[in-house]
């Protein structure tokens, strides 16, 4: 019953909040799960999942740089913020084009989706937090504008669009299309608790049957291919054929390259290192009783599975050696990752794949 | 090849010429140039034939006369010579593509196809006539053995370079179409093909807007023909998956006896993670054409994602035996042996696929 009466509070609240927007986005269903999932809830807002689409009004980045400023080229990109709205400007000394500024794809690294004209475009500028300053996209380095029409960005297709929203928020796609009116911003409860919504407003009258599945009985392989779907699962990395360094930011593609993933064993799986409900633990040594729950001297004699060896060198901080920071050169300057394919690094090896 | 082989013939006869009568080798040589120079293909021909009885182990010599053969018409001598050609030396490069080609001519395709194809796999230039002669007979040859998706990825690359050729757009529509023949030997339908073979240029050019018109028109002015929407649904996959899943299913409804809509509304199904959705449409391919490895990789994979694990296994392990080289099925068995735990062949397909996909293309995923 108590939980019942938080949760008309929260739907309330949240319908409030809704509608304060002024916009057809609203912020997430978390406040009504936290009713009852307080754990998992309390914190989820701050992580970098939660804000990886961001209004105008609440980008960080543009509250400390209401003017962003780059020159690429003869071209001259320009993002102004006033009173809460921002403006993708791009001039080539003679002409000028500005764009209202509706989407920011990211929470640190930031790129902005442009429409135009019903067509959907990557701006060719975005943020990098490490220098603080625009420079050009990821990826599209190698394009080289003719005209200001093509200085704004990079057109993408109806599928890219929806790719991007569907990682970067949530009920971005409704019955196959992508609708803004039902898009909430970042990824929230719904986007990986499928139903979520609708449980949680069964929950007020008091039924529980409609609860989402439970992704805990996931296998390790399922798992992988759950996080995978945004994070870039084996298969799909495989087809796009990206080697090189650039590959290590696709986690569940590095990990299942390591050679002690077994997709049946759930000693190793995104989940047991990541709650993905609180921000990612930076310290090392966090880490160590996960390696160990497999690469320890004694044996579990209740283990369904074999124990694998024991690193002679130390039993602390072992992903700062089996799973090494890894620079990736981009406009804006190095990004750092770290990479998932445990294994044993030697002196001056290559990076594997 | 031939070009600059024949450049290099014009090139020798810039040798001290004459029509002199002389029968040593090096004689025979020279006025086999010279009557090459002059036009004289037939005595040219028969002077070479003279020198390499009196030095059947001169390589460049097999080359010279099969070249000359080969340009006029005369397929299976030149096919013969060129294979002297090809046993006696390190560097069979500019013979293998032009026996190709007169193996099309005599009608032996399988090893048509074999050497055009290791002509293709040598290091040379990415663009020139010769190359595209020897990949346009590719794809008819990809064609008539049933190997329409290859096909079109060769026509693609006409396509993405603005190249047609008048005949082209009928031989598209056969690989489009899935009907295995050259396009000479297309005797009904021909208007019909060819409509769709431009509209599938259109879509493999990158043109999408006038792709859809043309294929909207063909809809509508010509009878349902088989394969229709499912090659107009494989070419919107990459860009539009949900039009594309509109397009297998019509292709199922409007040809129930025909696997490919079923294979293809079941793939787009499982590339969606709707594996559920995926099995009955599997489960009905894979029935009616078992020797299918396409039929066989969806109901595998619907199957072990569906909790049958040993099942699903049992039809990848087939797909597989069917078609050796093809991706999806190796990433198939990588993902489901890892579902089984059983690692090391798991593990053992996952170095297949790398090593498949080393080149660094990007590839759309198609069973």
């Amino acid at each position: 019953m108590r939980c019942r009466e938080l949760l008309i509070g929260a739907s309330l609240a949240l319908a409030a909040t809704g509608m304060a927007l002024g916009q057809n986005v609203t912020t997430g269903h978390s406040s009504a799960c936290g009713s009852c999932h307080a754990a998992e809830t309390i914190h989820q807002a701050e992580t970098p999942m939660a804000q990886a689409t961001l209004l105008s009004a609440d980008n960080p980045v543009f509250k400390v740089h209401p003017n962003l400023t780059a020159q690429k080229g003869p071209y001259t990109y320009v993002i102004e913020t006033r009173d809460g709205k921002s403006v993708y400007r791009v001039s080539d000394g003679v002409n000028t084009v500005s764009f209202p500024i509706r989407w920011t794809i990211g929470e640190r690294m930031q790129t902005w989706i442009i429409e135009r004209n019903g067509h959907y475009f990557e701006s060719l500028v975005s943020y990098y937090p490490r220098s603080d300053r625009l420079d050009l996209t990821v990826g599209d380095e190698r394009i080289v504008p003719h005209n200001l029409d093509e200085a704004v960005g990079r057109e993408i297709t109806y599928k890219q669009t929806k790719d991007c929203f569907g990682c970067h928020s949530t009920n971005a796609i409704a019955k196959g299309k992508l609708s803004f009116d039902s898009l909430e911003l970042g990824v929230t409860c719904e986007h990986c608790h499928s139903g979520a919504s609708a449980h949680a407003f069964d929950a007020m009258q008091g039924i529980f049957d409609s609860k989402p599945r439970s992704l805990k009985e996931l296998s390790s392989e399922d798992i992988n291919g759950f996080c995978g779907q945004c994070h870039r699962s084996w298969e799909t990395v495989v087809r796009t054929g990206i080697r090189g360094v650039p590959n290590v930011r696709f986690q569940p593609y590095r990990l299942e390259n390591s050679k002690c993933f077994d997709g049946t064993d759930r000693r190793l799986s995104c989940v047991v290192c990541h709650d993905p409900h609180q921000n990612v633990v930076r310290q090392a040594s966090s880490y160590d009783k996960v390696c160990a729950s497999c690469n320890r001297a004694s044996v579990n004699r209740a283990a369904t599975h074999s124990v694998a060896k024991t690193c002679p060198k130390t039993t602390a901080n072992c992903v700062s050696c089996h799973m090494p920071k890894v620079d990736v050169n981009t406009p804006g300057g190095l990004l750092t990752f770290t990479d998932h394919q445990i294994r044993i690094v030697h002196p001056g090896a290559v990076y594997p794949n | 090849m031939i070009k600059s082989f024949v450049t290099a013939v014009v090139v020798l006869i810039m040798l001290p010429l004459s029509a002199e009568t002389g029968t040593s080798f090096e004689d025979l040589v020279r006025r086999a140039a010279f009557a090459n120079a002059q036009n004289e293909v037939p005595d040219a021909i028969k002077l070479y034939s003279r020198a390499l009885l009196l030095r059947p182990k001169w390589a460049e010599g097999w080359l010279r006369i099969g070249v000359l053969k080969y340009q006029t018409g005369s397929y299976a001598g030149a096919r013969n010579d060129l294979t002297h050609f090809i046993a006696l030396t390190h560097n069979p490069e500019p013979a293998v593509g032009i026996r190709g080609l007169c193996e099309f001519q005599t009608g032996e395709y399988a090893k048509s196809l074999k050497d055009i194809r290791r002509a293709l796999s040598f290091p040379g230039e990415e663009a020139g006539e010769e190359r595209e002669l020897l990949v346009y007979h590719e794809a008819l040859l990809l064609t008539k053995f049933g190997r329409f998706v290859q096909a079109l990825n060769d026509y693609g690359t006409f396509a993405q370079k603005q190249l047609s050729r008048p005949e082209m757009f009928r031989a598209i529509g056969l690989a489009g179409l899935r009907i295995p023949l050259f396009p000479t030997d297309l005797t009904r339908d021909i208007e019909q093909v060819e409509a769709t073979g431009s509209a599938i240029y259109a879509l493999l050019a990158g043109d999408q807007e006038e792709g859809q018109h043309q294929f909207e028109a063909v809809f509508r002015k010509f009878a349902p023909m088989s394969n229709e929407h499912y090659i107009y649904g494989l070419l919107l996959f990459p860009s539009d998956p949900d039009a594309a899943l509109v397009e297998f299913q019509r292709e199922a409804d409007l040809f129930p006896a025909n696997e490919q809509g079923e294979i293809m509304t079941a793939w787009a199904l499982l590339m969606r993670q709707d594996a559920e959705g995926a099995k009955p449409h599997a489960v009905k391919a894979a029935r009616k054409a078992p020797h299918v490895a396409g039929a066989q990789l969806v109901v595998g994979r619907a199957l072990a994602e569906t909790g049958s694990l040993k099942d699903g296994i049992g039809h990848l392990s087939e797909a597989l035996r069917l078609e050796p080289e093809n991706l999806e099925i190796h990433v198939a068995l990588a993902e489901e042996y890892s579902r089984a735990g059983d690692r090391s062949r798991s593990q053992r397909e996952r170095r297949i696929c790398l090593e498949m996909t080393k080149d660094g293309r990007n590839r759309i995923a198609l069973p």
